[in-house]
């Protein structure tokens, strides 16, 4: 036996046959914490997002003196609390995820972990869980703290409601559902387009300049709009029924469908691209 | 043990790598070599599993890179020293890579100091010189022990000490039964410590051969001769040999095909007097440089 063929069986040895799923896991955990930018941006996506949004319902509810009934009737008590999570943090989560891709792109690291797990629908999940799940928790806290500080404000004109009234805690919940979407669209928009700037402007399209767009389009588009990531997200943190939204539960049936779209588009293009 | 057969890459009309052929043995420094743009990086990455081959295949242990079940205990890379994000501390870098094969702390502080880095393993990469770079990209090469290494330039850019170290690192590594492939567009970095060359020029093998029998192959000795007669010492010498040159500029004899002492005993022989005589030694970066640009040539001409 050569020298070379003992290096060989000793690694084996000491080794199972497998190259887990677990390990890989291990190692986008490893990388995922070990970059401080990642901790900031999840702190900052949840800071301001509560921030601006207590701000924000206390400056919407100076107005209400002066609207009228039917301005009042739109205003959504559950969705007013979610305002700064749904303009700042989704951008944010999505950011999150569509780094954790681009920033191997950019930096090259993207050649030593395909070389380390060649597997590279692995590599993909194995990412997918670990900003999914990083981003649940932290936005499921965002959203519940964004509620509890939007209620005491809201109720200086008796709309306060509690997490019990019909539709609340689903959108509590889908408050850190949409972000995980988000974050996970943002991830897989990174490994399809691999550049960070041009990832980040997609992701802005999709989830800011979206929302204002369809905002101001006539409703009769909102038929086909209300199944864009950015609507159907929306529908998931909202209470009252409108017309440009779904229900919140098809709002997150529909956002899954897009994560998966993105996912697999994804997968396809690493495995059958060069790095 | 690496065998690359009929290797063929292209990047829309151009060739990046030509049916290109070898087989590595392990417990050899073999060096790679070709002028910048030949095709050796894209090879390397090739035989990673990084780039997929047009046809051909290039094979680690009779299967291709990303049939490896765990690939890091079979072969290491260093592809580019520059390859880490800036954010991430050497220990981390390296312990992501070994967490995925389930290798332990341990082994990442065994190859820092195996480079010389345990001192500096938890700052940023992006403050590192870029000796220190490269040494980071050897220490993730080794992580999971493997018995074949394939570095892509790894002398680049490294000052006298840090090639010194370099030289000697690979010749152990090369001595504990490792396959060792490094690329080099400089023959003067791969001649001291390769045993075997593999030259490429445009995508292409040119020579696959040992270094003994590249330097044997280079054009061997010529021998230097200064003389106030060249005219008379060119007559004798013709006589047994036509390789006979006068360089006018530095007033010396090139001769070839005879030995420093045949040439001498002739000179004196018929009275001839002989200021200088010396061997002169085949320059290897002046045969490869020859033999790259004949090969670039060939190429020119039949496409």
């Amino acid at each position: 036996m050569t020298t070379a063929d003992a290096y060989v069986q000793r690694t084996r040895s000491t080794t199972t046959n497998r190259a887990g799923f677990a390990q890989v896991l291990m190692a986008e955990w490893t990388k995922f914490i070990s970059l401080r930018a990642n901790i900031w941006t999840l702190i900052a996506a949840a800071f301001v997002s509560i921030v601006v949004g207590a701000v924000f319902v206390f400056a919407h509810l100076d107005f209400w003196s002066g609207m009228t009934p039917e301005e009042r009737s739109l205003i959504d008590p559950v969705h007013e609390s979610f305002i700064g999570l749904s303009v700042f943090g989704i951008l944010g989560f999505a950011v999150l995820g569509a780094l954790a891709m681009t920033s191997e792109y950019s930096s090259g690291t993207i050649a030593s972990t395909f070389a380390a797990v060649p597997n590279r629908i692995r590599v993909l999940v194995a990412k997918a869980i670990i900003i999914g799940l990083v981003t649940i928790g932290f936005a499921l806290v965002t959203a519940f703290v964004s509620f509890l500080i939007a209620q005491p404000i809201l109720a200086r004109e008796s709309l306060d409601v509690s997490l019990v009234d019909s539709g609340v805690l689903i959108a509590v919940i889908g408050g850190g559902l949409y972000s995980a979407g988000a974050a996970l669209i943002g991830l897989a928009l990174g490994a399809i387009l691999r550049r960070t700037a041009a990832t980040i402007v997609a992701v802005s399209v999709i989830f800011s300049l979206a929302t204002i767009i369809t905002q101001a389009q006539p409703e009769s588009w909102s038929r086909v709009t209300k199944y864009l990531p950015h609507s159907a997200g929306l529908s998931a943190i909202s209470s009252i029924e409108h017309s440009t939204l779904l229900s919140p539960l098809a709002g997150l049936v529909v956002l899954t469908v897009w994560v998966i779209l993105g996912l697999v588009v994804a997968g396809v293009l690493i495995e059958r691209r060069d790095t | 043990m690496i065998t690359v057969q009929q290797l063929t890459k292209r990047y829309g009309s151009s060739v990046a790598v030509d049916h290109l052929g070898f087989s590595l043995e392990p417990g050899q420094i073999t060096g790679f070599l070709g002028p910048n743009g030949a095709g050796k990086t894209t090879a390397m990455r090739l035989i990673m599993g990084l780039d997929r081959p047009d046809s051909g295949s290039a094979l680690i242990n009779g299967r291709p890179y990303r049939n490896l079940v765990r690939p890091l205990h079979e072969i290491g890379a260093l592809l580019d020293a520059r390859h880490f994000h800036a954010g991430r501390s050497a220990f981390n870098h390296l312990f992501a890579l070994a967490r995925s094969h389930g290798i332990g702390r341990a082994r990442v502080d065994e190859v820092l100091s195996l480079t010389g880095l345990e001192a500096v393993g938890h700052k940023s990469p992006g403050a590192y010189s870029l000796g220190m770079t490269q040494r980071l990209g050897i220490a993730a090469s080794l992580i999971g022990d493997p018995p074949i290494l394939i570095l892509d330039e790894p002398m680049n850019g490294l000052d006298a000490q840090g090639m010194s170290w370099m030289r000697s690192f690979l010749k152990q590594l090369a001595a504990e039964g490792r396959t060792v492939f490094i690329s080099s567009h400089l023959m003067s970095e791969v001649a001291q410590v390769a045993d075997r060359l593999i030259v490429i020029g445009r995508g292409r093998l040119v020579a696959d051969t040992t270094v003994a029998d590249f330097v044997a192959k280079a054009g061997g000795i010529t021998i230097l001769v200064r003389t106030p007669d060249p005219a008379r010492l060119s007559a004798v010498l013709n006589q047994f040999t036509e390789l006979v040159e006068f360089d006018a500029e530095q007033g010396i004899l090139r001769v070839s095909g005879l030995e420093l002492k045949e040439v001498g005993d002739l000179a004196a022989a018929n009275g001839i007097v002989v200021y200088e005589l010396s061997e002169q030694h085949p320059s290897l970066e002046s045969a490869f440089l020859r033999l790259t640009h004949d090969s670039i040539e060939y190429a020119g001409k039949t496409s």
